[in-house]
């Protein structure tokens, strides 16, 4: 298992036993969905918790002799989208806004322009990326981390995710590129797409020399001229 | 019904089973259906493993379909270290997916095979030709032969067994349509040692007249590439044994279910591949151990026939009276079309016509009751090469060199004269129709009769030949390639003098492929004892860019990646590299930019060239940029000891010489700095730079356009990163991305998709599920 997957999946984890310990002891608190309604509204609080959270749970799992039951891991494999709070050290790296969808419930309507026809939805939970506001501030214009995918590839879990319009009040802010959520890009990988960048060679020897050649028609100092 | 396979049920099998099982419960592909069935339990930590009664509850996994990996192929995605195979899927039925494998699998899978060869007698030394298929040559010395069936192809299959005894391999419809077509011919060909049929059903008309006019026995191979399931019939019995060695095998209701025993990668657990078969209840005759099948056919190949819906290997397909094979299509229930191959000698007499006719309504009638037949009576004759359109040698001379090899290729034409030789010997090193390594013998006899011809009375001409025979010292062994070269380049300083700058070069590519003291001796000579002339600008013909591509690659082909030196081995895949460099600078190429690319494939330093560091002498033929970039270059290539300024420190001096239309060459450097160095990429920038300069190599609905070729190695290093932090899409699609194949392959694979793909021997257009059932 890979480290960053472990870890993944064990802050998951941590999260789902948190609340199993909760319900075990505040029983009142969760009826049915409501439990799942508590989880989705407070993952970022518990997770951002969860230091403290891991110690406490740790003693009171070895208190009573409670160990994680098979129906954790179930949840992992469907955790929520994690949030990877990279470090942003260097000069180069582009500074890029994002936000996630917080509706109440599924999906949030993507707009053509503010307030306008809907074109699509994003679900409950997606992190977006913002690419600005209207006037009033209460419509926010969003993206994806690679853009809109068109010609019938999709999120998949998204499947109607365009660029577009929607609802500030339904967007948490979640920062700058810093805090990034990686787990945005996750699109059906189905599409019988070309995976080779080179596979006319013929094409490409001759493109090489026809550039060459074109250069020495105008004589100067050694400049490249493709622009990648 | 599940037929048991109890020999599989082995200590072997076990163990491999627990290994595959616990790297398959890391992925989520597999780690919610292994739970579910109760194949894991937790320890106090939350630690997942293996459950004590794994082995009993193996039943209970659910099936894994081809469809639902190909839906999320990177959920099953448990490593992406270390990976040494990457295949896909044959997508016969738009169902393609790639997937991923290590070198514990590849190994296995050469083991597999060369068992089931060794009980026909077929060594490691024996040659297989792979003729007329979609089939790579897959060990040292075999060969494929593909392209339209044409009398080119027959004649030179022809001559390739004459060469040396030989097997064949190839799908049984397309051999068959070359057997029909040597009849035709009346060509004979010399013996062959056995026949492989693989990749379609083996009918038994086809056995019986490929036994006939090979005089071979005719074997029949199994293989599903993803599943590593592999089988062959042994020589006593006929029955096909599948290797237990690589699959653990299940027969639910005839569907083939399969565990690959080796591939941790992206293991494949209880898959269902969509081939049907039919296990024997008893051991073979032929003693050896293990489950042996009947191939049925695929799920979705289902016929209606008078006997209710059967699997096309279950409708038997014998040899009719008059016919040497046939192809049959069920267009509705009352019509049916037929193919058919007369005996040569039989086509034109009527009565004959008639005995095959009604063979084959008989069989129709039987096979689907009654039907209205039609039949087409193959033209068994291959295609006659078409003439290539006659052009003058100094038409092709000047087209080769001044405008493009691709006009010349495409207007499907050769000179008349004297260089018609050089220009065959080109064409076949641009476009091979066959493929081998080591370098197939009749592209050896090419390059030989060109060596040996006596020189060219023009002197254009010859030089021409020379640099001809310079560019195939880039696909021959390295051994014989020195000797050619030494040939050459003695042929090319008595050439009247000075030689044209483009003749020059090609004499110094080589050093990329060749020891440093071959070649040297050409630089001394190229750059005249003037250090100056390595900044000077070479420009770059046809033949020169297709030379350099062609080095590039036939030094990577012979180098083992293991065998490269450090700094190439961090630069995976380092074609991409090389690519990119010659794209970049292919307006401003010097000699200096030739040393370094020697310098980074050889791992020694190019100063017995004469190349010498750059950064000692400030020239002023260079620009600033080049400058930078080649100061920028020597620096990686220096050990870490030797390194008098950190990478950032290097990298700030590149940048401040970069022109501002150059910024993604820029980060482009600075990734290969990192990998370089060692340092890990942060998958956050690193995807926004990518964003930023390449946004659709990521986006699956785009081609990847060849401005990402220089992007490979920084893309394939982030797969490790992007699996580690779960995000499994971008991993896998990292994965995809970064590979960059040789010329040949891609060469070749673009033809036999033309002319070589699998045939449907019998097949139902209706929908067999349909109202009739």
């Amino acid at each position: 298992m890979g480290i960053g997957l472990a870890t993944m999946k064990a802050k998951a984890s941590l999260a789902n036993v948190t609340i199993y310990v909760i319900r075990l002891f505040c029983p009142g608190l969760f009826f049915y969905n409501e439990s799942i309604l508590f989880i989705e509204k407070h993952l970022m609080f518990l997770k951002q918790c969860q230091g403290v959270l891991l110690a406490v749970v740790g003693v009171l799992l070895s208190v009573f002799g409670l160990k994680p039951a098979p129906a954790v891991a179930l949840t992992v494999v469907d955790a929520p989208q994690p949030i990877a709070q990279a470090a942003c050290p260097s000069e180069w790296q582009t500074r890029q806004t994002y936000a996630r969808v917080i509706t109440e419930r599924d999906p949030l309507r993507i707009r053509a322009t503010p307030n306008g026809r809907g074109i699509g939805s994003v679900p409950k939970g997606w992190a977006v990326v913002v690419l600005g506001r209207d006037a009033s501030g209460q419509w926010t214009r969003i993206t994806s981390h690679f853009g809109q995918y068109t010609n019938g590839a999709e999120f998949a879990s998204a499947p109607y995710f365009r660029d577009g319009w929607v609802s500030s009040r339904f967007l948490r802010n979640l920062g700058d590129f810093c805090e990034k959520p990686m787990a945005m890009g996750v699109a059906h990988l189905v599409s019988q797409r070309t995976s080779t960048p080179q596979s006319d060679w013929l094409a490409l020897g001759d493109e090489i020399a026809q550039v060459s050649q074109a250069s020495q028609a105008q004589p100067g100092l050694n400049q490249p001229t493709h622009q990648e | 019904m599940s037929e048991g396979l109890p020999s599989a049920r082995s200590a072997l099998v076990q163990g491999r089973l627990a290994a595959v099982l616990q790297a398959a419960m890391t992925t989520p592909g597999h780690g919610l259906r292994m739970q579910t069935a109760g194949l894991i339990t937790w320890d106090n930590h939350g630690q997942p493993s293996l459950s004590p009664n794994w082995v009993e509850q193996f039943p209970r996994l659910p099936i894994l379909t081809k469809t639902e990996i190909r839906q999320r192929p990177a959920e099953f995605l448990a490593s992406v270290s270390e990976i040494v195979y990457r295949g896909s899927t044959s997508g016969s039925r738009n169902q393609a997916y790639e997937f991923f494998a290590g070198a514990a699998w590849n190994q296995s899978r050469i083991q597999s095979r060369e068992q089931g060869l060794s009980w026909w007698g077929i060594t490691p030394e024996v040659p297989i030709l792979n003729l007329n298929s979609r089939l790579w040559p897959g060990r040292w010395g075999d060969v494929s032969l593909g392209g339209p069936l044409t009398t080119a192809l027959l004649t030179c299959l022809s001559d390739s067994l004459r060469q040396t005894p030989m097997v064949l391999r190839g799908y049984p419809s397309r051999l068959c349509d070359v057997t029909s077509a040597l009849s035709r011919m009346a060509m004979s060909l010399p013996p062959v040692r056995v026949v492989i049929c693989t990749g379609e059903p083996l009918f038994d008309h086809q056995q019986r007249w490929l036994e006939q006019v090979f005089q071979a026995p005719v074997v029949n191979e199994y293989g599903c590439h993803e599943s590593a399931a592999f089988g062959m019939t042994c020589p006593e019995a006929g029955r096909l044994h599948l290797d237990e060695h690589r699959c653990f095998y299940e027969v639910i209701d005839h569907h083939l279910i399969t565990t690959d025993l080796w591939n941790e990668t992206m293991p494949l657990i209880r898959y269902q591949s969509g081939d049907l078969v039919q296990v024997y209840p008893t051991p073979c005759p032929c003693g050896r151990p293990g489950p042996t099948v009947e191939i049925l056919g695929r799920m979705e190949d289902q016929v209606m026939t008078t006997l209710g819906l059967r699997s096309t290997g279950q409708v038997p397909m014998p040899t009719l009276p008059g016919l040497q094979h046939y192809r049959i299509q069920r267009l509705s229930p009352g019509q049916v079309s037929a193919w058919a191959a007369m005996d040569a000698r039989d086509s034109s007499d009527p009565s004959r016509q008639a005995i095959a006719q009604d063979s084959l309504h008989r069989w129709t009638q039987t096979t689907f009751g009654v039907a209205a037949l039609s039949i087409t009576w193959a033209d068994a004759a291959p295609r006659v090469d078409e003439s290539p359109v006659p052009w003058s040698d100094q038409q092709w001379a000047t087209t080769i060199t001044q405008q493009s090899l691709g006009a010349w290729l495409q207007a499907g034409a050769m000179p008349t004269g004297e260089a018609k030789p050089i220009a065959a010997l080109l064409k076949t090193l641009l476009s091979p129709t066959v493929l081998g390594q080591p370098l197939p013998w009749m592209i050896q006899h090419q390059i030989t009769a060109l060596t040996e011809a006596v020189s060219l009375t023009d002197p254009a001409l010859e030089i021409l030949r020379l640099r001809v025979l310079l560019l195939a010292t880039s696909v021959l062994p390295k051994s014989e390639a020195a000797i050619l070269y030494d040939q050459t380049w003695d042929r090319l300083q008595s050439m009247p003098h000075p030689l044209p700058t483009a003749a020059q070069l090609d004499s110094l590519i080589p050093s990329l492929h060749l020891l440093t003291q071959t070649t040297t001796p050409a630089w001394a000579w190229a750059t005249e004892g003037n250090a100056q002339r390595l900044w000077d600008i070479w420009p770059l013909d046809p033949l020169n860019a297709h030379h350099l591509l062609m080095a590039f690659d036939g030094v990577l082909h012979r180098q083992a990646p293991a065998q490269r030196p450090p700094v190439a081995q961090s630069l995976t895949p380092l074609l991409a590299v090389l690519v990119g460099d010659l794209r970049q600078w292919a307006s401003a190429f010097t000699l200096a930019h030739l040393g370094h690319w020697i310098a980074l494939v050889q791992g020694k330093a190019t100063d017995s060239l004469g190349i010498i560091n750059p950064t000692l002498s400030q020239n002023a033929l260079l620009s600033p940029f080049a400058q930078a970039w080649l100061t920028w270059r020597h620096f990686l290539l220096q050990p870490a000891s030797a390194q008098d300024v950190t990478l950032d420190q290097a990298w700030h001096t590149l940048k401040t010489a970069t022109p501002t239309d150059q910024q993604a060459r820029l980060w482009n450097e600075r990734g290969y700095g990192q990998l370089v160095q060692g340092q890990a990429l942060d998958p956050d920038a690193w995807l926004t730079v990518l964003k930023t300069y390449l946004p659709d190599i990521l986006n699956p609905t785009q081609p990847i356009p060849a401005e990402a070729t220089p992007w490979l190695p920084i893309v394939q290093a982030l797969a490790q990163p992007l699996h580690e932090r779960g995000e499994l899409d971008l991993a896998y699609r990292c994965l995809q991305s970064a590979v960059l194949t040789s010329r040949q392959h891609t060469t070749f694979a673009a033809l036999t998709q033309a002319h070589n793909t699998k045939q449907s021997v019998l097949m139902d257009l209706l929908p067999w599920s349909g109202a009739e059932g």
